[in-house]
């Protein structure tokens, strides 16, 4: 480590020679390890993503290069091409704000080390949970995706910033298509942890697969359900997605400034005083879960909903000078490719103090929303939702389950209408892709929406 | 110095290297990236990059077990340690009983053209913020306009595919893009983001016609529509919803490994009449200009011209050499990448629908819904064809009159049977859907749609 901070030392007082106004290097070193089983044909992949990012400010203008040879040469020349395409094109983009220099470097705690185990163990254990779906006659089809990185990040800055951050991700995707009397269906789960080779412990290989199994076959017996408009009770899984693509997306700095359905909100009430919101890099064991952010910003948790109340958004530093808002450390790049943008972390709704069964309570006829396919929102406040397992209530009952329905509507008018949140709560794993993929977490508790927007079919 | 070796010369030396560590077979994908990007975020240029990315995908085989590994840059001692790593897995991995090699050379290649231009390679980060400045001018002498995102970018590619059975490609294109996300606040109603697009292989685009282009949209989803019930109705829908439903269903239904593992929507309708009459589909690998074009595919193997549906009859799918020999029969040229980091896959190259024949006056006659852009498409589920998406913006149309834009409109259904059943007509010309998708209008009938109450 104190090699490559050397080489990153050298090259940033180069930068600072230069007379920039801010300059800064980010270096990444990933290694990847794919494992892939399709219908019982493995395929392995990895690879090694190293590379470094160069930023430089001057004139009122970003420059940003990266390079794929690490070394003070390499590193010299990306700085001088930054700052050339920085001044050679002066703008009007706002200086980012600036820190006091700091020394750090720290390594996520693992239970054991993804490193440490041989690509036979992990071959036999993803073996086993494709046995186990693989058995039942009505699967027709099935794939098991592991992936793993090894993330190494090292970041100085002309403001005498130097840090490394290292942590472990694995995460795991099954999914399964079946055929049974003529109807056709799929189903996926997905697992995921930063605490090293820990997957099987969180979710023994048998549960995994009789979740993914239960899944599909409820899929097989759906119904399709009613289009039109419901109370709809949310699981964690769910409320996850909604909380993380309806409305974190929202509040993130670049959004709000380009005009979002929060811009102008703070200090307004934008949902039901029951909910409360954060983006929480601090939460134990979250694909966000993060020290620093790729601006070399110390990360800090974002409320942005306090008892229906909108508190804060979140920033990276150019946005946090524009809209002069906190810095919550939220610049996150997929790679050492593209500069870092203004992205979630572990995003969920706090609990509250119900109980999960009284949210049925009451309910004439409405549908229960368990796990999603994902969602996506647009910046006037208008998401989708799309469903993977749900079921009917009736009478304050769980019923049948429904296939292919999605829940849409307006963020803050949907958020307004939650009249219980339940004292349960779920973390769930996942990337969102805004442009660029990172990985993030999301969850909350069971959530109840007294109306909401259901595509059905009939 | 790596930087002498011309990646050709790169990769004929780590396929020998390859066999030197044990490996029957060997190839090698590299990856040469170069160029310019701006970035544009609420009004205003955000950064101006230089982009260089250079990597090196090696897929090795032991006997019939594979592995695959890859690195970035062209440093001799990284490449060496990725060829390591990629015989080590094909070790570790169970034998894959289907495994029959890498492809060899094919007969001949095509010569599309129009794939590469000297003006576009020649393009410098001042020419690329020329047309992003074009675009700020545009978005603000358009009223209540913010140009929410937008971005132009020239870049050079060079692939170069080599393997121990004399594959031996080397291949080099230019391409420019330019896209915009713009949205108008007006009467404190904002308008959902439309995006729009425009790429060339030759020159860089009109960028200020592009954020014209999502202006238009835009503008007309400044007027509310209420009043429609929860029902069946007819819809207009874009290019590029037909495009990004398609994605999540035919066009997966049509992949060779899709087909192979059983799950294909078509698998036992190949030869068979499975989609509306009025709809032919060609993957065009060879298409002059287009968007995806080049002379050979992910592995080394020509692109080409297929019908892969005609007139709703299912003629053929898409193969890279893996697939097509599981399912006794060539590769057709489809052997995708996600660049260097990845294994082929069966992917696309340009995809064309054909056009009908209807006028615009006859898409929008009688009472439409003509969607634009939908949220949720990755959300359909491939394997059955059922989708629920928000269709944002929808647009009301009486007799050709736009009413306004009615919010929250979800689009329920299966794609798979309403394509055969439910198309009333396609549109005369094909538009740029999205890179490498080129669609017309379609109009369908009896689609399901809620509305908010």
């Amino acid at each position: 480590m104190s090699e490559v901070m050397d080489i990153l030392s050298t090259a940033i007082s180069y930068a600072s020679k230069l007379g920039v106004e801010f300059a800064e290097i980010r270096l990444e070193r990933t290694r990847f390890t794919r494992i892939e089983i399709r219908d019982g044909v493995y395929n392995v992949s990895s690879g090694i993503d190293y590379g470094a990012a160069v930023r430089v400010y001057v004139n009122g203008s970003m420059g940003f290069a990266f390079t794929t040879r690490i070394g003070t040469g390499p590193l010299r020349r990306a700085i001088e091409q930054a700052y050339s395409l920085a001044r050679s094109t002066p703008g009007s983009q706002p200086k980012p704000l600036l820190f006091d220099p700091v020394e750090d470097y720290y390594e996520h705690p693992v239970k054991k080390s993804i490193e440490d185990v041989s690509i036979d163990v992990k071959l036999k254990d993803l073996a086993e949970l494709d046995k186990l779906v693989a058995e039942k006659s009505f699967v027709k089809s099935r794939l098991v995706v592991y992936n793993e990185r090894v993330e190494e990040r090292y970041y100085v800055s002309t403001e005498e910033r130097l840090i490394g951050e290292k942590r472990e991700l694995s995460y795991l995707y099954a999914s399964a298509f079946g055929k049974e009397a003529g109807v056709r269906g799929s189903a996926h789960i997905t697992q995921g942890t930063v605490k090293g080779y820990t997957l099987w412990e969180k979710t023994p290989q048998e549960k995994m697969a009789e979740e993914l199994l239960g899944r599909l076959q409820r899929q097989l017996r759906a119904k399709t359900p009613r289009a039109g408009n419901f109370p709809v009770v949310i699981a964690p899984e769910a409320i996850g997605v909604f909380v993380h693509e309806a409305f974190g997306h929202l509040a993130e700095a670049d959004l709000v400034e380009a005009g979002s359905a929060l811009q102008g909100k703070k200090g307004q009430q934008v949902a039901s005083n029951l909910v409360s919101i954060v983006d929480d890099p601090g939460i134990d064991d979250g694909f966000g879960t993060l020290r620093y952010d790729d601006e070399g910003v110390r990360t800090a948790r974002a409320v942005i909903v306090e008892n229906g109340i909108h508190k804060q958004i979140m920033t990276d530093r150019i946005h946090a000078t524009i809209l002069e808002a906190e810095p919550t450390g939220n610049a996150r790049a997929e790679s050492f490719r593209y500069p870092p943008l203004v992205r979630m972390r572990n995003t969920v709704m706090l609990p509250g103090d119900y109980s999960v069964e009284e949210l049925f309570e009451g309910i004439e006829f409405g549908y229960y929303i368990v796990s999603t396919a994902g969602g996506q929102t647009n910046i006037d406040g208008n998401f989708q939702v799309g469903v993977e397992e749900a079921y009917e209530i009736a009478k304050g009952e769980v019923g049948e389950p429904v296939r292919n329905l999605s829940i849409v509507g307006n963020t803050l008018e949907t958020l307004l209408n939650i009249d219980a949140v339940a004292k349960d709560f779920g973390l769930f794993y996942g990337r969102c892709g805004k442009g660029q993929l990172v990985y993030v977490s999301d969850g909350g508790p069971h959530v109840r929406v007294r109306r909401m927007t259901v595509g059905g079919r009939e | 110095m790596a930087s002498r070796i011309s990646p050709a010369e790169l990769g004929v030396m780590v396929a020998r290297w390859a066999i030197h560590e044990g490996a029957s077979e060997a190839e090698v994908y590299i990856h040469v990236l170069r160029g310019y990007r701006v970035d544009i975020r609420t009004n205003r240029v955000e950064t101006v990059e230089a982009v260089e990315d250079v990597g090196v995908g090696i897929r090795v085989a032991v006997g019939r077990k594979t592995g695959f590994s890859y690195t970035t840059g062209m440093e001799i001692s990284s490449v060496r340690e990725a060829v390591r790593r990629a015989i080590k897995q094909a070790r570790a991995a169970p034998e894959d009983k289907w495994w029959q090699g890498f492809p060899e050379p094919s007969k001949s290649y095509p010569e599309p053209g129009g794939m590469f231009s000297v003006a576009v390679a020649r393009a410098g980060p001042e020419t690329v913020l020329e047309h992003a400045r074009e675009m700020l001018d545009k978005a603000s002498s358009i009223k209540d306009l913010v140009l929410a995102r937008g971005s132009v970018s020239v870049y050079t590619l060079e692939r170069v595919v080599i393997n121990t059975n004399g594959v031996y490609r080397v291949d080099v294109g230019t391409a420019a893009l330019v896209t915009a996300g713009v949205t108008t606040r007006k009467d404190g109603v904002t308008t959902p983001m439309i995006y729009n697009i425009d790429m060339s292989r030759v020159l860089i685009p009109e960028s200020d016609a592009v954020v014209e282009r999502a202006a238009e949209t835009a503008k007309q989803c400044t007027t509310l529509y209420h009043g429609l019930q929860t029902g069946r109705y007819t819809v207009v829908l874009s290019p590029r919803v037909l495009a990004e439903l398609m994605e999540e269903t035919i066009l997966y239904s049509l992949r060779g490994d899709i087909y192979v593992r059983g799950r294909s929507y078509y698998g036992n309708k190949l030869g068979e009449k499975a989609l509306s009459e009025k709809i032919t589909i060609v993957d065009d690998g060879a298409m002059k200009g287009g968007d995806a074009t080049w002379r050979f595919d992910g592995e080394g193997v020509a692109t080409a011209r297929k019908v892969l549906v005609e007139k709703g009859v299912v003629r053929g799918l898409v193969f890279d050499s893996y697939w097509g020999r599981r399912a006794g029969q060539e590769s057709t040229g489809n052997a995708s990448r996600d660049g260097y980091a990845s294994r082929p896959h069966p992917g696309y190259t340009n995809v064309v629908v054909e056009p009908g024949d209807a006028a615009l006056e006859e898409l929008l006659d009688g009472r439409v819904l003509v969607v634009h852009q939908v949220q949720g498409a990755h959300t359909t589920n491939p394997d059955t064809g059922e989708y629920s998406v928000l269709a944002n913006p929808a647009i009301y149309y009486e007799n050709g009159e736009p009413k306004g834009w009615v919010p929250g409109v979800v689009l329920s259904g299966n794609f798979y049977r309403e394509i055969i059943s439910n198309v009333e007509a396609l549109g005369k010309t094909v538009e740029r859907a999205y890179p490498g998708m080129y669609m017309p209008w379609i109009r369908l009938n009896g689609i399901t749609v809620a509305v908010k109450s």
